[in-house]
């Protein structure tokens, strides 16, 4: 009896472990704890941003305000209390889902971003789609032929989709294909055709990387030794590119999509402005102007904590996609 | 070990394009192996064995190199085709399915997102007509048969979860997937230790018992050759200087580059002795190769060494050499023959 209970004894004590070191083994978990402390420093930094510029209040009033006026204010958002205070308090109204309220709209923030936020993920999911429906196969026909006139045509689109200002796009296809050949709609909402003008010209900086790294992506894999071993096996030309050249080279562009898709958010604010698309970008490009502060802050922290969920999202998918990084401690 | 050859190589010439000029790399070689026998290939870098192993399975990018000459007569299951002639896709039915090949690094040879199941399942998808079930279940005889433990489980890992002498293992269940009849190993034990290395040819020596498996083995290191080969090609600037029954080879070397290989193995000296070594460098083969290439670094050169190229000329039975010199009696061997010369001499 001694002899068993000596055996299962270590086992045992493993079988108990200490949270914090099951998530640090497991890849999924560790990174879900690291965006939540990431998302706690954002909020800390962009609270302290604030309170660095100045009296938050007198940012809240009209220029020609008097001290009582900042005063009341001042009182009201409880400015006058100790910051650690008000960062707790903050805090707290954050993790309830109070990012507090607009200035400019007299509405709770949180409400004006999700009745807006919708528009402007369509326009930015379009634009990467967009993106990557073009980039992708131009980029492995690139890399799969280099010196030829397909891997000439990628160079060349991934140089100019890199160097082509987004605002400048978006006026000169409203001025072409909107105004002069009418072809489609020349700003705001509604219909798809809607999306096509502000979607494509948002799309553009992406698919210029996009290309320019499938390709040469395409072309490091090419000359991997287990392509020579896929081809060794009789496997066809086009089975081994698909399956062995293709797969790994894309899997070099997980990481920039998720990176290109929140830069998207961040550049909807020229397009949305230009095209009149009343989204995200639009409420934060209004919100500066006007110096709402409560919505500008509330934005930011929002745009802020969806890179950090997309920047999860990614890190979640290459682990799925590649094995070396699930198991690799 | 008897009867008509698998594969007769007969004067293959590889050119590569490089940017200052043609590198011709392999300058007319011509062997041949029977079903069952192991065919060592030896040879310092850059000899063109490699290369050789190359050009038969149609793995020189057309973009690099090309073959300039030259006939391999492998004698399939559905008639005899010619390797140097064959087109991408008529290669598609040769590659795995007559010839499989391992090459020296398992780690980089893997694909490291796909399983290891999935990577011999694929040959056994191409060649044999297996559907997903079967394949995979023929996949997990496979890595049972190569010597890998609890098969069932390994069958879904990854090239990363094995050590590097499984992954080898790995690599020739892949080649050998679909029953070809002869196993190219292109340097496949150098990347492993030592004792590693002794577990791969043994279970070679075994998968070669349980079939009519010809394996060519191409190795840099002597040693290993010795353990493993009936027959030893020894190459050097991209020709084949001695053809020899192992046992021979080793104990009769005639051309001097060969002695000069053999006594340079460690070991064979007094301790504490100097390494011997061979001076001078392997040949430049920016031009065509018009005389010996060994002449400028042999101590038994003649003249004629550096106007005319010495053929692999028989000397007994199984044992043919490249050389002008009969090293033991000390005058110039009769009959060798003369592939080229030097334009005017």
């Amino acid at each position: 009896m001694s002899s068993l209970t000596d055996s299962v004894a270590p086992a045992a004590r493993s079988a108990v472990p200490n949270p914090l070191a099951r998530i640090a083994r497991n890849y999924y978990l560790r990174r879900v704890a690291q965006s939540i402390a990431l998302m706690f420093g954002v909020i800390i930094i962009v609270f302290m941003l604030v309170r660095l510029t100045g009296d938050p209040a007198s940012l809240m009033v009209a220029r020609e305000a008097d001290a009582e006026q900042i005063a009341e204010i001042r009182e009201i958002y409880g400015f006058d209390k100790p910051v650690v205070e008000q960062l707790t308090t903050y805090l707290g109204d954050v993790v309830t889902g109070d990012l507090g309220r607009s200035f400019l709209y007299r509405d709770s923030t949180l409400e004006l971003i999700v009745s807006r936020f919708p528009d402007t993920l369509i326009l930015a999911a379009t634009a990467l789609a967009f993106a990557l429906i073009i980039a992708v196969p131009l980029g492995v026909a690139g890399g799969s032929n280099p010196g030829r006139p397909i891997d000439k045509l990628a160079r060349f689109v991934g140089v100019l989709g890199q160097v082509t200002p987004s605002f400048w796009l978006i006026m000169l296809l409203i001025v072409y294909v909107g105004v002069k050949w009418g072809l489609l709609p020349t700003n705001g909402v509604g219909t798809w055709k809607h999306l096509v003008l502000p979607a494509f010209a948002l799309s553009v900086g992406a698919m210029g990387q996009f290309v320019r790294l499938t390709r040469s992506a395409v072309l490091e894999v090419r000359n991997e030794d287990f392509v020579r071993t896929a081809r060794s096996k009789g496997l066809a030309r086009r089975a081994v590119a698909r399956r062995h050249i293709t797969r790994n080279a894309l899997l070099s562009l997980v990481s920039v999509v998720g990176v290109q898709f929140t830069y998207m958010l961040g550049g909807s604010i020229y397009i949305e402005s230009i095209y009149a698309r009343p989204g995200l970008g639009q409420l934060l490009d209004a919100a500066v102007r006007a110096r709402d502060f409560p919505l500008v802050q509330a934005i930011t922290i929002f745009i802020a904590g969806f890179t950090i969920i997309m920047n999860l999202v990614t890190d979640v998918l290459y682990g799925l996609l590649d094995p070396r990084i699930r198991h690799g401690g | 070990m008897t009867g008509e050859a698998l594969l007769t190589v007969d004067g293959l010439v590889t050119k590569f394009d490089a940017a200052d000029g043609v590198v011709h790399a392999i300058n007319g070689v011509s062997f041949d192996i029977r079903p069952g026998e192991t065919l060592g290939v030896v040879g310092e870098s850059g000899s063109g064995k490699s290369v050789t192993m190359m050009s038969l399975l149609g793995l020189i990018p057309s973009s690099v190199g090309r073959i300039a000459a030259g006939t391999a007569r492998y004698r399939a299951t559905s008639g005899e085709v010619d390797l140097l002639k064959l087109s991408e896709r008529q290669f598609g039915r040769i590659r795995g399915r007559e010839i499989g090949m391992v090459f020296q690094d398992p780690i980089s040879s893997l694909n490291p997102v796909m399983t290891v199941g999935r990577q011999i399942a694929e040959s056994l998808q191409r060649h044999l007509g297996l559907g997903r079930r079967e394949s995979r279940s023929r996949a997990i005889e496979m890595l049972a048969r190569v010597g890998i433990a609890d098969p069932s489980h390994r069958v879904d890992d990854y090239p990363h979860e094995f050590s590097g002498g499984m992954r080898q293992r790995v690599m020739i269940a892949i080649a050998l997937a679909a029953g070809p009849r002869l196993m190219i190993a292109d340097e496949p034990t150098t990347a492993l230790d030592v004792t590693v290395q002794a577990q791969i040819m043994a279970l070679v020596r075994e998968l070669q018992a349980e079939s009519e498996l010809a394996v060519i083995w191409v190795s840099h290191d002597l040693g290993v050759v010795a353990g493993l080969a009936d027959r030893v090609l020894v190459m050097y600037g991209g020709t084949i200087v001695e053809s020899a029954g192992v046992d021979d080879l080793f104990e009769n070397p005639q051309h001097p580059y060969t002695r000069g290989l053999l006594a340079s193995i460690p070991g064979t000296g007094l301790a504490g002795s100097r390494l011997a070594s061979i001076p001078g460098t392997p040949p430049s083969l920016q031009h065509e190769l018009k005389l010996c290439p060994f002449a400028d670094r042999c101590s038994h050169a003649i003249d004629r060494c550096a106007r005319e190229r010495p053929g692999l000329t028989p000397i007994s039975a199984d044992h043919s050499s490249a050389c002008f010199w009969d090293i033991d009696a000390s005058r110039q061997r009769d009959g060798v023959a003369v592939i080229a010369q030097r334009e005017g001499m």
